[in-house]
């Protein structure tokens, strides 16, 4: 966000600075939040909070940091997006939501705390309406105050495409009337998903294994995840919610593991274990097991019970592949996805071996939406390798390193393809 | 849509220092890619270019062509080759340049095409 | 042999032009493009869309970095492509020579790999 303003020299500016930007950090969100729900503005609502940010770098290294300092930059913002409005010289419904929100804003300047509208936030982000696409983008905009262009890359998209994107989103919840409010019982099943799907897009491809080969792609992963715990918070009794997190705490726990020293690929079979963040892992299982007493199971809490399960395998040598695929026969049951048909098949070559595997392949093989996902050919290869065709293995690892965009990964394939027999 | 992949890279600094093993291993990976392209039914044509010195360059001079040596284009990456790719959106023709092997080491520069007309008689 | 003629042009050119100068400009080259595919010369040729819609993808630790515009930050950009098979170099710049572009841009003459004997 913006943050223009000469830099103070004093430690007592340095110190406002600092200030400035814990505040941007934890509350962007929620005062984008406050700002916007009236009047369903975001792009307007962050104009205006970065026009205070600035006036707060201005003003706080002179007169020292307010004992409030949310209270007074929703304070400032609000005059700015007042006298926006006023130039505009919109209508008289304008004015009427714009006192509403003079008064919320006073009563939050004088209270406790800046009210959390972010849950309504999140679901107007993941509104239907809005392109797939651009739900996840905007998330990260306008909860955690990230810039379009480092979004850009992480989502393959150019600067300026993503900011146009993201323009015609805010301009489409300003227009289309896209609400700003949690959705009613009815409604909430659908469009949590919604929400929740945008959270996990924000941490990886969406599709794959979250801690495979494809795990944070995007190197958006400490934000995506503040997501999802923000989304736990807000709804600490919906149990996707839940599960969503307890997911994405278990890939993330990993993370140390996924990487050598050398910078290598290390897939999770041949992780060293005291690499992974027992803590985290620890915390997974209590969100898990947490979700699982409200008795509504969902795919999120079976992917994180499928984590779980690999977790436990590694930890105690013990092999569970039985109830790895029971997990999966769940999950396929509810999503249809062929990548969940695609890790079940792994599984079942661990027990009946990979020809069984291979044999039930071919269902697959046919499913379009597999022939550009790397992983597929990647557990090809693997498989093709083991049952001895040795010559279909190799042209099934060729068409996974030419998928594959992450260099470490790619080296990894070329070795294993290199290993095999001629 | 259709777009071309152009591919530049550093042919001196780069390509002409690779010794034959890593240019072979190179070599296989842009197969991987075009295979992968194929297979998807996606790859239009895949071409690659001698290296930029054998280029020429052909402008007018007064009533006369006039012939100069060399590319185009005097940057310190220089035009490789091109993938020509048929695909749903521009979100497809950039996740192919994200996986194409020539960002490891170069620049790759997607431009839409414009859909060819019907070919003359 | 198999060359690529590839055009390179000042996009800002042709808005200059006047209505005629612009119609006379594209009838010429409809009616190179119809002469050299007639020919049997050119197996294909492609119009790219302005630079400025361009878009860039290079690596940066390991993830692609996208970035907006052109490769290269030139006056004439790249405008379009011919693929044609000719005996030599000579028929391929007799070829680039016949193309309009010569008269506000360049046309480059690049040969394709071939793998040696």
């Amino acid at each position: 966000m913006a943050a223009t303003g000469r830099a103070a020299v004093t430690s007592q500016g340095n110190a406002a600075r600092d200030t400035a930007e814990m505040v941007a950090r934890d509350s962007y969100g929620r005062l984008v939040a406050l700002l916007a729900v009236r009047t369903r503005d975001v792009a307007a609502a962050e104009d205006a909070l970065a026009d205070a940010f600035a006036a707060a770098l201005a003003d706080w290294p002179a007169n020292g940091v307010p004992a409030k300092p949310e209270a007074w930059l929703v304070t400032v913002a609000r005059r700015r997006l007042i006298d926006a409005a006023r130039r505009r010289q919109t209508g008289d419904a304008a004015e009427g939501t714009l006192r509403l929100l003079a008064e919320e804003v006073d009563a939050a300047a004088a209270g406790p705390g800046i009210p959390d509208r972010r849950l309504a936030l999140l679901f107007a982000c993941a509104h239907p309406a809005l392109d797939p696409a651009i739900r996840a983008p905007l998330m990260l905009q306008v909860v955690l105050g990230l810039d379009a262009k480092r979004i850009a890359s992480a989502f393959l998209m150019s600067p300026a495409a993503i900011g146009k994107r993201l323009g015609r989103a805010k301009a489409r919840i300003r227009e289309a009337g896209i609400p700003f409010a949690v959705p009613d019982r009815a409604e909430l099943p659908g469009r949590l998903d919604t929400v929740l799907d945008a959270v996990y897009a924000a941490f990886g491809d969406g599709w794959g294994d979250p801690a495979g080969t494809d795990a944070a792609r995007r190197g958006l992963s400490a934000e995506a995840l503040y997501l999802a715990r923000l989304a736990a918070a807000l709804m600490p009794d919906e149990p996707e919610a839940l599960g969503l997190l307890a997911l994405m705490l278990h890939a993330e726990a990993r993370r140390g593991a996924r990487r050598n020293g050398e910078g290598d690929y290390v897939p999770l079979a041949d992780q060293e274990t005291d690499l992974w963040d027992a803590a985290m892992i620890a915390e997974a299982e209590a969100v898990l097991r947490r979700a699982s007493t409200r008795g509504a199971i969902g795919r999120y809490q079976l992917e994180a019970a499928v984590q779980s399960t690999h977790v436990e395998r590694r930890l105690t040598g013990r092999a569970n592949w039985v109830a790895v695929i029971q997990l999966y026969d769940a999950l396929q049951a509810l999503t249809g996805s062929p990548v969940v048909a695609l890790n079940r098949l792994l599984a079942v070559a661990e027990i009946d071996g990979a020809e069984a595997a291979l044999g039930e392949m071919d269902t697959l093989a046919g499913d379009r939406r597999l022939v550009d996902y790397q992983p597929y050919w990647a557990a090809r290869a693997e498989l093709l390798a083991r049952a001895g065709a040795h010559g279909e293995s190799r042209r099934a690892y060729a068409m996974a390193i030419g998928l594959e965009q992450d260099p470490a990964v790619r080296r990894f394939l070329l070795r294993r393809q290199a290993g095999l027999p001629e | 849509m259709r777009y071309i992949l152009l591919l530049y890279q550093d042919e001196t600094g780069f390509w002409f220092r690779l010794s034959d093993a890593e240019r072979a291993a190179e070599g296989a990976r842009y197969e991987a890619f075009a295979r992968a392209l194929g297979e998807a039914g996606q790859l239009v044509a895949a071409e690659r270019f001698e290296p930029y010195y054998t280029a020429r360059t052909v402008r007018r001079a007064g009533d006369r062509p006039a012939v100069g040596e060399g590319a185009y284009a005097d940057t310190p990456e220089q035009l490789g080759g091109a993938f020509i790719i048929e695909v749903a959106d521009e979100e497809e023709a950039l996740a192919w340049a994200a996986r194409c092997p020539t960002i490891g080491h170069g620049v790759v520069e997607i431009r839409r095409l414009w859909q060819p007309p019907a070919a003359p008689p | 042999m198999q060359f690529m003629l590839m055009t390179y042009v000042d996009e800002t050119g042709f808005t200059k032009l006047t209505p005629a100068e612009q119609e006379a400009g594209i009838a010429a080259y409809r009616a190179y493009t119809e002469a050299i595919m007639a020919a049997g010369v050119a197996s294909s040729w492609g119009r790219l869309q302005p630079s400025a819609a361009a878009t860039t993808v290079r690596e940066a630790d390991g993830k692609p970095q996208v970035l907006d515009g052109p490769y290269a930050d030139s006056k004439e950009q790249l405008g379009g492509y011919y693929i044609i098979d000719v005996p030599d170099l000579d028929a391929a710049l007799a070829w680039a020579a016949r193309c309009p572009t010569t008269s506000h841009g360049v046309v480059e003459v690049r040969p394709f790999w071939t793998e040696p004997s």
